[in-house]
């Protein structure tokens, strides 16, 4: 029976010992939930940058890629998309996109000569990539990162938009129009004209896009927010802001698909069966300048942007559902885009 | 575009121009045949009277006022005057990329606040208020004096943070030089450079031409490369140049003709900065430029009295394939200022200035021509109470259009410490004003029409020393502390309307300590140099208008803390050789200080040999830059060549010298 003890003993301490030997990937940021920040950084300066604020530990983590890759990020990361455990981060000015462990932040490939990359949505195992300077929407095999096929919309896009078996692209920068791609045979089945610089678009649960036209670089029109319908394709509502020189942004969609956020001289909300613009602001900026705006799939939680003057470390702003500040982390320089971890 | 359509653009001027190029040439020819005629009469001239019209001494005023030493301006004949600068004053050259756009950090302030003169007339961009010191090659001027600081009101108006001007001269002897200077070198470098000054004592000429071009291909090492650090070559970099410039000088009893012109040209690619991958942005920037200057100066009695005026015309074609922008920005000048001076007395001496600066500027972000008339008058006084002490103040007031600004005001003296001069100390207090660019007033969007000037108000404490030992040894050395708070600085600021705006937003405190060292000691059948810069430079955010804004208490962006350069140069026989170094600490790229550019350290080297062959001599020299192969960048993202060489070969002829003037 000692023997016996023995060899259990013995057999516990070789298990205890062969899993304290066992090499535990040392996490950059704590498990659960939270929401990653890409930092744009200073244009041409290369020194964009990915944090992630732990809803756990209510503490910001930076540096994330380059402390784990030993090397920056790139010049203007604009777009994350998550596909199970790999994220996909769009970095604008370096043509690049990384594919990253959603976990360990470590680089799986980097995919180069896209020209001026934006946005990414995947559908089943293939991304597409709007462009900025390039007429071409690029069509990405994600799990062998490679161009597989491009699509010409004759015109640059930004927001990206999949409903049903079709692909939105808005042509944001000095356009006036969404292209839709029929993702069959990936040709352009039509056109839908919009107003001035379409800059965000969100699909609601009623299957209806709604997109931000900021009214023009140069406040050439008074800005407004369109309701289409993705099935009809037919335009249901034009809700216009007051003057021209209101400038609106960052329009997003709580993930219920049933209420909207968007920048304007703070953050606004408004439901999906609204058919005016709220007069007031939900959450005023208290003087700060409001960049890109995120509603968290959590209780109502709004987190907000500041990138402050564009050439210092911003801040990730935190409101709880009532618009109250509950939080406030310096992140890194320029503050934008915003993609939540459940 | 090809390096052949570059070379072919660059060396035949545009046909606008040839009218203007043909006329400079042709006068030129005729004074140095003028000067070549009066070489083969007598050695000897009788003069009835010699009338000397000396100005005082750059050394006692109440400025820091230092000339860059001729055997500077000789080793960086044939480069541009930002490398020359960074050689040989204490102040930072930021350039973006080898041969892109540079400007001279002076006083912890960006290159926007520096001024540059030449002949009197400003070749700042009235748009951007800018001077780029990658097209002005060190050829262009005769002598180069830096001023730190705007303390002195004598201009049209300012610059807070220094000026630098570029003069031209007759040659000094009757009679005639000329000197072709051939260069090649590495990433396929080749410049040459055609001067020639000829003239007696009362018509002389100078003209100059000379261009370059370089593939600029060099080799570096691409730290950020997702496969690691790999070596690659620069792409899309190439640039390409050419100028001519005439002087003409025409000399009295007691006065001064002279016109100047020059027209230069660039052809210029840019490379994007390498953040993972290079990338080739297909963007390319030329630059015209034409500048004129007329210039005189007489004398009568207690009278004394300048007139300067000038025209310079700049057109900047900015050009990105990729985005399908084609930018062509134009601005021009108009100048036109006199200068009268008055001795009341032996220890008095009251002057005023009147000046006027018409800017006006085209762009394609700009709504429609935009100009502004600037009008200034200036009264100074210049008073000696004793021998050795000379006290001076000025009061300057700009009319921009038909707003009066706020008045400007230097008193300041400097006082011999010794008789013979060779020690004095400086000092001044000053308020002095920039006046906002035309971009940073109408740029569309985000230009302010309302903008206030920036003012800087502050203090200076000096002490020169320059002597010369009956050894023939050569000292000098100068320390200035300056202290200055600027406030209303302009910086362009993320707006409520989605794009940036100009604002008066921030307050800055500069202060700091700058010495120059230079010792010259002849030996046996020779020379031998030692020189060094050195600025300490604390430029701080003080106040702010940013709500939260983190920078306050932080240093300006690129301005390094600490800057050096120094020189060893010996010439032994036909010999000569020099090593110079160049080091900064290290310089924030962001506004907060968080990321910085790692101190930069480097090393050039040139050796070469005089072989005089009867009138003329030939020059051949090797040259080595960066010798130490450091990996270093001036602005974040564009890296700097490492090791180069270049082979320079210079071939002067004198003509018989006449001793006419005393």
């Amino acid at each position: 029976m000692n023997r016996l003890i023995g060899i259990i003993v013995i057999i516990g301490i070789l298990a205890s010992s062969c899993d304290i030997l066992r090499d535990d990937p040392v996490l950059p940021f704590p498990e659960g939930h939270g929401a990653f920040i890409l930092n744009e950084g200073n244009y041409l300066a290369g020194n964009g940058s990915l944090s992630f604020y732990s809803l756990e530990t209510e503490t910001i983590y930076d540096n994330l890629f380059s402390a784990t890759n030993d090397r920056p990020l790139g010049d203007i990361p604009t777009f994350m998309a998550i596909d199970g455990d790999r994220a996909f981060i769009i970095v604008n000015n370096s043509g690049t996109v990384e594919m990253i462990d959603l976990n360990t932040m470590e680089s799986l490939g980097t995919l180069t000569g896209i020209i001026s990359p934006r946005q990414m949505v995947i559908r089943e195992r293939k991304a597409y990539v709007s462009s900025l300077m390039s007429d071409l929407i690029y069509i990405i095999d994600i799990d062998n990162l490679v161009v597989t096929g491009t699509v010409d919309i004759g015109c640059n896009s930004e927001a990206l938009v999949i409903a049903g078996n079709r692909l939105f692209a808005a042509n944001w920068s000095g356009g006036a129009k969404i292209t839709v791609v029929n993702l069959t045979d990936n040709t352009v089945e039509t056109e839908i004209n919009t107003g001035l610089e379409p800059e965000s678009m969100v699909l609601d649960r009623n299957n209806r896009l709604w997109v931000l036209c900021t009214g023009g670089y140069m406040n050439e029109e008074i800005p407004m927010i369109m309701k289409i319908n993705a099935l009809t394709l037919a335009v249901e509502d034009e809700l216009e802001f007051r003057t021209v020189s209101d400038n609106p942004s960052s329009l997003t969609v709580n993930s219920g698909g049933d209420t909207l956020y968007y920048i304007d001289e703070g953050v606004r909300r408004m439901t999906v069966t609204t058919d005016a613009l709220p007069e007031n602001a939900f959450i005023s900026t208290g003087g700060r300048l409001f960049y890109k705006l995120a509603a968290s799939p959590w209780n109502g939680m709004i987190m907000v942007t500041d990138a402050i003057d564009w050439q210092q470390k911003g801040d990730l702003l935190i409101y709880n559902r009532n618009g109250s500040l509950v939080d406030t982390e310096q992140c890194g320089i320029i503050p934008g885009f915003v993609r939540f971890k459940e | 575009m090809s390096y052949r359509d570059i070379i072919y653009r660059s060396a035949f001027v545009q046909l606008r121009h040839l009218r203007l190029v043909v006329t400079s040439v042709f006068m030129c020819l005729i004074l140095i045949s003028a000067g070549g005629q009066d070489m083969y009469s007598e050695d000897t001239i009788t003069i009835g009277a010699v009338r000397v019209t000396a100005s005082p001494s750059i050394r006692h005023i109440p400025f820091s006022t230092a000339g860059i030493d001729s055997m500077s301006l000789s080793v960086f004949r044939n480069e541009d005057l930002g490398r020359l600068l960074q050689s040989s004053s204490p102040f930072y050259l930021k350039e973006t990329g080898n041969s892109g756009l540079s400007s001279v950090i002076m006083r912890g302030l960006s290159g926007n606040h520096t001024m540059v003169l030449w002949n009197g007339i400003p070749v700042t961009g009235s748009n951007t208020g800018m001077a780029d010191f990658a097209l002005i090659p060190v050829i262009s001027a005769s002598s180069v004096l830096v001023t730190g600081g705007g303390a002195d009101l004598e201009e049209v108006s300012g610059a807070i943070g220094g000026k630098i001007e570029l003069i031209s001269e007759p040659i000094e002897n009757n009679g005639t030089e000329a000197s072709l200077a051939a260069s090649a070198g590495s990433n396929a470098e080749y410049a040459t450079a055609l001067a020639i000054r000829s003239g007696n004592d009362k018509l002389s000429a100078n003209l100059s031409i000379w261009g370059r071009r370089s593939a600029n291909d060099f080799l570096f090492t691409n730290k950020d490369d997702p496969r690691g650090p790999s070596p690659e070559r620069r792409v899309n970099a190439s640039s390409a140049s050419a100028g001519i410039l005439h002087d003409l000088f025409i000399t009295g009893v007691s006065s001064t003709l002279s016109l100047h012109l020059w027209y230069n040209l660039s052809d210029r690619e840019i490379p994007g900065p390498v953040t993972t991958f290079q990338q080739n942005f297909w963007e390319t920037q030329d630059d015209r430029s034409l500048r004129s200057a007329l210039c005189f100066k007489t004398t009568a009695g207690k009278l004394s009295l300048e007139i300067n005026s000038g025209l310079t015309k700049e057109n900047n074609l900015y050009n990105n394939e990729t985005a399908g922008i084609r930018g062509n920005n134009r601005s021009a000048a108009f100048i036109l200022r006199t200068g009268i001076k008055y001795r009341v007395s032996d220890d008095l001496e009251l002057g005023l200035n009147l000046g006027n600066e018409h800017q006006v500027a085209q762009s394609l972000s700009y709504v429609e021509r935009k100009d502004r008339n600037l009008f200034s008058s200036t009264v100074s006084a210049v008073y000696n109470p004793s021998k050795r002490l000379r006290l001076t103040a000025q009061a300057r007031q700009i009319l921009s259009e038909t707003s009066f600004v706020t008045p400007e005001l230097t008193v300041g003296g400097s006082y011999l410490m010794s008789g013979d001069g060779s020690s004095i100390i400086r000092a001044n207090l000053s308020r002095n004003l920039k006046m906002p660019t035309l971009n940073d007033l109408f740029w569309n969007p985000g230009g302010t029409p309302g903008l206030d000037p920036e003012i800087s108000t502050g203090a200076e404490l000096g002490y020169s020393y320059s002597a010369v030992t009956t050894s023939g040894v050569r000292n000098s050395a100068d320390i200035t502390l300056h202290s200055s708070a600027v406030k209303d600085l302009i910086q362009w600021v993320p707006g409520v309307y989605g794009y940036w705006t100009a604002e008066n937003i921030r307050d800055v405190r500069v202060s700091g300590l700058e010495a120059r060292l230079r010792r010259r000691v002849p030996v046996s059948s020779g020379t031998l140099a030692f020189g060094s810069n050195y600025s300490l430079t604390r430029s701080a955010v003080a106040a702010s208008g940013v709500l939260n804004d983190k920078t306050v208490g932080k240093q300006l962006i690129y301005t390094p803390v600490h800057h050096l350069s120094a020189d060893v140069s010996a010439i032994y026989a036909f010999l000569n050789g020099g090593l110079r170094l160049v080091a900064d600490s290290r310089r924030f790229t962001t506004a907060d200080n968080s990321e910085w550019l790692s101190p930069s350290f480097r090393l050039n080297a040139d050796i070469g040999a005089v072989l005089p062959v009867k009138q003329a001599s030939v020059k051949i020299e090797l040259c080595a830059d960066n010798i130490l192969n450091a990996d270093w960048e001036s602005v974040r993202n564009y890296p700097m060549p490492l090791r180069s060489y270049r082979i320079k070969l210079i071939l002067t002829v004198l003509s018989q010298q006449k001793t006419s003037k005393p």
